[in-house]
């Protein structure tokens, strides 16, 4: 079983699904605006907020691109690593059976010159990984502290009250899915063989 | 790089095509693979060959969780379609292959063994995924002695394996035929090489017209929507074909 390919899928999905929760920030950041706008200046601190989140939503949404893109490339780079391997584990087998002489120690230096290179651009990309990563994480770490700012704001805004309190714990709800993923993603990415 | 593009999507259930990689060095022929999505589950139909399996891999990660793929259909033999076989395996050793049994024993040699290939018999046989039943249509002799392809009644596409195949130049990108007259140039050279028996090509002509098809979906080059259909496979079959 080629576990490298395995746990790159399985960070590409974790990654699509954070990717999926950045979407309906982006869009309740949009909705909060509009809503504070319409409500006036009963929910001008509110207001303040909305736009925090939507330049958070921004800023997350490009850290989960970048990390996309990424995990793509690291989902490739093992897909060339397992093609690698499988081949050399086809002329192990033929070294195994008969004495071939030079021939396949050539072949098996150069493949494993491939490895090696491979290697080291995995390393670099896990590297790449894991500082996207904790960008990304501090962003949404940050997304708490709005959320709970949003939650105090909406109480200021009298007969609205009500509809934007709602609004911050559907923000903080979305924020508190994305951090327990994001911290799986990081340990995912520490276990990454 | 490859992407994959929807060319079909109802509820749960979808189609993908993964096609066109401007990445692809000329010495390769360039293929499409199909992704068949219901539910949980998912079938690739002619995978591929090793050398592209990464750009195949990538852009089916881009697209679905890959382990949602159950099967993989392969129309015929031919390293472009499934000499990738053994890197699928390695991924996930459960996959099944469905191939005409005819190549039972020869497929092993690109990998799996007995339990990964599932012999489709001569006459064709349906295939399931998930709630939903596709047929192996024969299409024997077009151009490998067992040679079938993939009928999906609900979403009415057939994937049609090498016929309606097209040796598009480099520069041609279009998903789907635009114009059929300026297209069908690009594939009459190959069917009539490649396809060995006139007599076949007219049992799978009636057999395919008699089907509901919106879309005919090759193994290389653009697909036929709409009229397209109808108008390849008259053309198909007037032509005259197993010359060299």
């Amino acid at each position: 079983m080629s576990t490298g390919l395995q746990q790159a899928v399985a960070i590409n999905e974790s990654i699509k699904d954070v990717r999926g929760h950045c979407r309906q920030i982006s869009l309740m950041g949009l909705n909060a605006l509009i809503l504070a706008q319409g409500v006036g200046q009963d929910a001008k601190g509110f207001a303040v907020m909305a736009n925090e989140v939507r330049q958070l939503s921004i800023r997350l949404g490009k850290q989960m691109d970048l990390l996309h893109h990424l995990s793509i490339t690291m989902l490739k780079l093992d897909s060339i690593t397992s093609r690698g391997e499988r081949r050399r584990m086809v002329f192990d087998r033929t070294a195994q059976l008969r004495a071939t002489g030079n021939y396949l120690d050539k072949l098996q230096a150069r493949l494993q010159q491939a490895g090696a290179a491979a290697q080291k651009e995995a390393v670099r990309l896990r590297s790449e990984l894991g500082s996207t990563l904790d960008t990304a994480l501090q962003a949404a770490m940050y997304g708490i502290a709005i959320a709970r700012q949003a939650r105090i704001e909406s109480a200021y805004s009298h007969s609205h009250a009500a509809q934007l309190g709602a609004v911050s714990d559907d923000f903080r709800r979305e924020i508190d899915a994305i951090l327990p993923r994001l911290d799986e993603l990081q340990k995912m990415l520490e276990h990454k063989t | 790089m490859k992407k994959a593009h929807t060319l079909f999507s109802e509820g749960q259930h979808r189609w993908l095509a993964i096609s066109r990689d401007p990445e692809r060095p000329n010495h390769l022929i360039d293929t499409n693979e199909y992704v068949i999505v219901y539910g949980e589950e998912a079938g690739l139909t002619d995978p591929g060959g090793v050398e592209i399996f990464p750009a195949v891999f990538g852009a089916i990660c881009e697209a679905i969780d890959p382990n949602a793929i159950r099967w993989l259909f392969s129309s015929h033999q031919d390293p472009d379609v499934i000499s990738s076989l053994a890197l699928w395996l390695e991924f996930n050793p459960a996959l099944r292959c469905h191939i005409s049994g005819l190549w039972k024993t020869f497929i092993p040699h690109f990998g799996g063994d007995e339990n990964t290939l599932v012999a489709i018999p001569d006459e064709g046989t349906s295939i399931a995924l998930g709630g939903l039943d596709l047929q192996a249509i024969p299409a024997h002799y077009l151009h490998s002695s067992g040679n079938f392809h993939l009928y999906d009644r609900k979403a009415r596409i057939l994937f049609s394996g090498d016929v309606g195949a097209a040796l598009l130049p480099p520069e041609s990108s279009d998903l789907y035929v635009t114009n059929f007259d300026k297209h069908i140039r690009f594939a009459e050279g190959f069917h009539r090489r490649w396809m060995g028996s006139n007599s076949a090509k007219r049992d799978w002509c009636e057999r395919a017209a008699a089907l509901e098809i919106d879309m005919l979906c090759p193994q290389h080059g653009a697909i036929y929507q709409g009229d397209d259909v109808m108008r390849f496979i008259n053309w198909f079959d007037a032509l005259k074909v197993g010359i060299v």
